[in-house]
């Protein structure tokens, strides 16, 4: 949990309790820019409660977000904490129990793409993609040349390049790709995934996995399938494409006529935010 | 009213040395050497960095690795230069050079590291990449750290070959020996001292350097084998990976045991230069 996250626990929840009229929303820290914008643009569209619907009285419309991780994001709403979790993974058994069958949506996908630029050697072979041993092999450092990977190709070095470990992609590598190996040491770490894609663009030695809606438009570059299936809009949403996890947002049963609000806004109007975040939207909004 | 200022002025020195008094405190309170189940040799030697790893590792021995490869070469790249620079200001050049060349050497000295970081990754690491996989290296990064500390360096050589005084220099010359003679033997012994102090503060400068080493190191968390290796110096993993660390996790002791040892250098350095500063002015006097 970041400094700044627990500033604001530390601020806002007090006040949070101390106002009826409010909703409180926590957990994962991946979801968290996506739900703190839609609770923005959520506030500005209804300003207060009647607006969104005309049985509520006029109350300011005042939505919490907090970070805290996805564990928080049940911890919370069992003690009472939050009305709403953000979880970017899937409810374990013994979680939905606890909560007594909860409401649970899912508002965005977040999944990798393999992606090189259209000069890589890898992209001249007629190669459609990797199955996940291939890419564990790659991503820890095993098959550190490129004829390694294909015997066809020259004894080049491959170059990876990664997000640092502050990524949520890099949690999908690990625990999907490369489970109990590690990660090769001598890959390229960016702090953000902009200066990761500039970076594929223009070095042909270099293998990438990234954040898969940033790269879906980008012409330079192409991505590659995963045990036969390419990460598609429609693969990520049905979960065929293996590297990629829900994120979901999780109330108590029967939730307030307030949450009831914001999760379908967060499913309707928000989609578009989850979209220019790079994640994937799972409902085409309006 | 000199009351006033002094009592003010006492009160401002007072604040100044409890902030620095307490940052240093926090660093070494929150630093555990070593952090959580990790060996002391592991920790400062051994280990792989790779805290998200199954088990998580928490070495730092690569980034102390790659900061001394990095300021090492960049202090033996930009000190002969330095020289030739105080040389030439203290000794050659025209007052008009001199009126030139001063300021310019501080206004270089005033760049920010980021635009020093951004001028090499668009010049120097295209370049490197027409020889080596990646232009992201410890030499491309010792490359541009050294012109960051040149003028640190070069200042303190032109003050130290002026105080090395016309008399002296005179004198030689008048008992017939050579110019070059007079330069190497006298002049050059004579600041030798001061020439030290400007390197050693250079050193300094560039241990904490941060944003420039980041962005042209490649920011790999490997074990340097070589100049033209990528790395991870120990700013650039503080910086990376601070961010992700859990408060008081053994990630987070780590991370503040590698800035201790960092910081713990920077003093130690800084308390050799003011040695050293003190044993030349002693001479100069007696």
């Amino acid at each position: 949990m970041s400094l700044l996250v627990r500033l604001v626990l530390v601020v806002f929840i007090p006040l949070a309790y101390a106002q009826d009229a409010s909703i409180r929303v926590g957990g994962s820290t991946t979801a968290l820019p996506i739900i703190s914008s839609c609770a923005a643009h959520f506030m500005e569209k209804f300003g207060s409660w009647d607006k969104a619907d005309a049985s509520l009285k006029g109350d300011q419309t005042v939505v919490y977000v907090t970070g805290g991780g996805s564990g928080f994001g049940v911890k919370g709403l069992l003690n009472g904490t939050i009305d709403l979790g953000m979880v970017s993974r899937d409810l374990k058994p013994d979680e939905i129990k606890l909560l007594g069958g909860p409401v649970q949506h899912v508002f965005a996908r977040d999944a990798v793409a393999i992606a090189t630029n259209n000069a890589n050697p890898l992209a001249k072979t007629k190669r459609a993609g990797f199955s996940t041993t291939e890419l564990a092999a790659i991503f820890s450092g095993q098959a550190a040349q490129f004829s390694q990977i294909d015997k066809s190709l020259p004894a080049k070095p491959v170059v990876l390049l990664a997000r640092d470990a502050s990524g949520g992609t890099t949690e999908i590598m690990q625990d999907r790709v490369l489970k109990q190996q590690r990660f090769a040491a001598s890959r390229l770490q960016f702090p953000s995934t902009a200066a990761l894609i500039k970076k594929l663009e223009t070095s042909d030695a270099a293998i990438a996995y990234v954040s898969a809606g940033a790269v879906s438009q980008d012409s330079d570059l192409r991505t590659y399938t995963v045990d036969g299936v390419a990460p598609t809009q429609e693969n990520i949403v049905n979960g065929s494409y293996s590297l990629n996890r829900p994120m979901l947002v999780v109330a108590k049963p029967n939730p307030p006529r307030k949450v009831q609000l914001f999760v379908d806004y967060v499913l309707g109007d928000c989609q578009e935010t989850v979209k220019e975040l790079g994640f994937v939207a799972v409902r085409t909004g309006k | 009213m000199d009351l006033v200022l002094r009592t003010g002025s006492l009160v401002a020195l007072a604040g100044a040395v409890a902030v620095l008094a307490l940052v240093v405190g926090y660093i070494v309170y929150e630093s555990r050497i070593p952090p959580g189940d990790t060996t002391l040799a592991g920790f400062l030697l051994l280990d792989r960095w790779d805290p998200t790893g199954h088990p998580p590792l928490l070495g730092i021995g690569h980034a102390w690795m790659a900061t001394l490869l990095v300021v090492g070469m960049a202090v033996a790249l930009a000190t002969p230069l330095a020289i030739a620079i105080g040389v030439f200001l203290s000794e050659i050049a025209p007052p008009a050079a001199r009126a030139v060349a001063e300021p310019t050497l501080q206004l270089l000295a005033g760049v920010p590291a980021v635009v020093y970081g951004f001028v090499g990754y668009a010049t120097l690491v295209p370049l490197m990449e027409r020889w080596l996989p990646t232009g992201e290296t410890l030499l491309c990064a010792a490359v541009i750290l050294a012109l960051m500390v040149l003028p640190y360096i070069a200042a303190t050589a032109a003050e130290s070959f002026a105080l090395v005084g016309r008399e002296l220099r005179q004198a030689g010359l008048a008992l017939g020996v050579s110019r070059w003679y007079a330069f190497s033997r006298i002049a050059l012994r004579k600041a030798a001292p001061g020439v030290l102090a400007g390197v050693i503060l250079g050193m300094g400068r560039g241990l904490g350097e941060t944003l420039a080493v980041l962005m042209l190191s490649g920011n790999s968390p490997v074990f340097p084998d070589g100049l033209t290796s990528r790395g991870q110096p120990l700013t650039a993993l503080i910086a990376t990976d601070l961010g992700e660390s859990a408060i008081q996790s053994d990630r987070y002791h780590a991370l503040f045991s590698a800035g201790f040892i960092l910081m713990a250098s920077v003093i130690a350095i800084n308390v050799f230069v003011m040695h050293l500063k003190k044993r030349i002015s002693g001479a100069a006097h007696g």
